[in-house]
């Protein structure tokens, strides 16, 4: 039996959380409330706690409102010239720095029970697939591929061939993580050299808004790593294969399956729902009191990120 | 499993069986095997050519009205090449010169008149050249001189009538049914090989006399032009200016980069969509002859469904809409999942509130 993965990682980088994200939840409390639950039940089950911020993130979250991080980096202040719009670029940021096997957690997930035996010896782990339409989903790799390709841009191989098979499968990234950890640091690599790469300067500025477009080169990508790998025998990533908690969004989706694995994420519209808001606060007030006062404080208090 | 065809070589020479000489060792050869071998491959590449090539002008033999230096009229045709009726190869390397009072009508010289319409005609023609002595032999004691080579040639000529060779394609209808045939086609309408017409003739044009003005009238309806593979392209080119646009649909309420290709669409200025809720702007210095690139705006409220487009070019408006090219507006589709959608749960529909999230009751 393989030894549990030990370390959860969380990511927090402020400039999108200012620009657009805050507006998502219901109110600035259940933002961070949201914080203390998603800490404080995987604390339970791993027993090292990493936050990947930068200064201003630590300052809210450890300062302000008192989260216990076994670790806090701020390594995401090299993002403070990036455009807001790439919220991504925490996550993969934080993914390509860990080197030790690791499950990132969003802030909106509360694991209520330990992963199964079988995510934690996994190569790779990830909270359910989700295939789209190609020509009409939700993700647009076609206007990407387009787009770049006609502006001279770079393109990973990975990218590139996943495209022409018009792959249409992506990983919802709600958990991610896994014992193949430089696997999971080069995908965050090349979908940072992607995103960052000079010669697609120009499609991004052409193509204007891309925030709902970021899960493109989180959750599209990293299937189409997989998959690219997949097939080429000689590619060191040839045998990896993803464990999901979920096989699919209708089982994420599914309350009986969300108990049993004892999961929650407030995925999309869910962060602005009353009555999660509501249930949300009375969880933390009653399970995590001395969090819950420092939350309203923090905020009484105005303290701006 | 071997299928025994039934040999009708007797109905296939008339396609032209070929003979090639076989050489073995210690074979007496003569002249005659020797231009067995040349007539081999001369028939062979003149069947290549009437077969996958037909015939027709390819290139130059224009005809034309002049004078020469005495101011005598004369007709004039351009250097040229053409593929002859029998799959020859004919080339005309320099301007010839026919004074009109000289254009040959069988074996006589006549203008031609209101009732006699000519056609001006060029076949293939060959002639001996570089003697060579014949060294005597037993049965011809006597040495005597012939012909070492063969020098390829012309002949321009009128002719009264309308050579037959190559001159009339068949029907559009007979070309396109064959084209698109799935079945056996009935006996009447099936397009054969052709034959080696007799007729070595290619005409360049049809020469009739004006009476009022006393001139000589040139009607280029009668010339059979051929083009070239390469020719061929170009035309398509001219004709099909639009080939494609990508991606071919888009969602409302979102700006994408689309790439319009075609042919000749340099320095294109607009792009213009059909209907109303979905504009373009021409990124000019991503374009080249046989693109377009513009970023295109979809309205969140732009009717859904097809659009047609058209390409702005110095050389004129291009429209898709001939080509059968569309760009389609689809619905917005938000990351999220909906707010409600049914599915299947062991076997029972079952309506999951997705505004809970995953697992959104066990807080």
């Amino acid at each position: 039996m393989t030894a549990p993965i030990t370390r959860a990682v969380w990511s927090f980088w402020t400039k999108p959380f200012r620009a657009h994200h805050a507006s998502v939840w219901a109110s600035p409390q259940q933002h961070l409330f949201s914080w203390v639950l998603s800490l404080e039940t995987a604390r339970r089950h791993f027993p090292e706690t990493v936050l990947v911020t930068d200064d201003a993130g630590a300052r809210m979250l450890v300062d302000g409102i008192g989260l216990e991080f076994d670790q806090v980096s701020t390594e995401l202040n090299v993002l403070q010239q990036h455009d807001p719009e790439w919220w991504v670029l925490g996550k993969l940021y934080t993914y390509r720095a860990q080197d030790v096997p690791f499950v990132s957690i969003d802030s909106d997930v509360f694991l209520w029970k330990a992963l199964p035996e079988r995510m934690q010896s996994a190569a790779l782990l990830a909270q359910n697939p989700e295939n789209f339409p190609f020509d009409s989903g939700w993700y647009r790799p076609q206007v990407y591929d387009v787009a770049l390709k006609a502006t001279g841009g770079w393109l990973p191989p990975e990218w590139e061939w996943y495209v022409a098979q018009r792959g249409t499968q992506a990983i919802c990234c709600g958990i991610l993580g896994g014992r193949r950890v430089v696997f999971l640091n080069d995908y965050a690599d090349r979908a940072i050299r992607l995103i960052e790469h000079p010669r697609n300067r120009t499609a991004w500025s052409l193509l204007g808004n891309k925030i709902g477009d970021n899960i493109l080169f989180e959750q599209y990508f990293l299937s189409a790593c997989l998959a690219y790998h997949r097939q080429r025998e000689s590619s060191p990533y040839h045998d990896i294969d993803v464990a999901f908690l979920f096989d699919s969004p209708e089982g994420a989706f599914t309350p009986q399956r969300a108990r049993e694995v004892g999961y929650t994420h407030l995925i999309g519209g869910a962060k602005g729902n009353p009555i999660l808001a509501e249930r949300l606060q009375e969880r933390v007030a009653q399970s995590y009191p001395a969090h819950y006062e420092r939350c309203i404080q923090f905020l009484n208090e105005e303290i701006i990120v | 499993m071997t299928i025994q065809m039934n040999s009708e070589r007797g109905a296939a020479s008339k396609m032209g069986q070929l003979l090639r000489p076989r050489y073995f060792p210690r074979q007496p050869i003569t002249a005659v095997d020797l231009n067995a071998e040349q007539a081999y491959f001369t028939e062979l590449t003149r069947r290549h050519n009437r077969f996958l090539h037909g015939c027709g002008i390819v290139c130059g033999l224009d005809v034309l009205l002049s004078e020469n230096e005495t101011g005598e009229p004369i007709l004039r045709v351009t250097p040229g090449h053409a593929i002859g009726p029998q799959g020859d190869e004919i080339l005309v390397d320099a301007p010839q010169s026919i004074p009109l009072a000289d254009l040959g009508l069988g074996g006589e010289c006549a203008l031609p008149s209101p009732e006699r319409r000519l056609y001006l005609a060029l076949r293939y023609d060959e002639q001996g050249t570089q003697t060579a002595p014949v060294l005597p032999g037993p049965c011809t004691p006597v040495a005597t001189c012939e012909f070492s080579r063969m020098a390829a040639g012309f002949q321009i000529a009128c002719l009264a009538e309308p050579p037959d060779g190559c001159r009339d394609a068949p029907a559009c209808g007979v070309l396109l049914a064959e084209l698109l045939r799935q079945t056996p086609p009935d006996d009447d309408v099936t397009l054969a090989c052709p034959a080696p017409p007799a007729d070595p003739w290619v005409v360049l044009a049809a020469l009739d006399l004006v009476p009022a003005e006393n001139v000589v009238r040139i009607d280029y309806s009668v010339r059979r032009q051929l083009l070239s593979a390469q020719r061929l392209v170009e035309v398509l080119r001219c004709l099909v200016p639009l080939v494609g646009i990508t991606p071919r649909a888009g969602q409302q309420a979102s700006r994408l980069l689309v790439v319009i290709s075609g042919f000749r669409l340099a320095d294109a200025s607009a792009v213009r969509f059909s209907g109303t809720g979905v504009s373009a702007d021409v990124v000019t210095q991503l374009g080249n002859d046989n693109r377009v690139v513009a970023v295109v705006d979809i309205a969140a409220d732009a009717p859904l469904g097809e659009r047609t487009f058209q390409v702005t070019t110095p050389r004129g408006l291009v429209d898709s809409a001939p080509f059968g090219l569309t760009f389609t507006v689809l619905p917005r589709s938000v990351y999220g999942y909906p707010y409600s959608y049914l599915h299947y749960f062991y076997g029972y529909l079952v309506d999951v509130d997705v505004s809970l999230g995953i697992g959104g009751d066990l807080l």
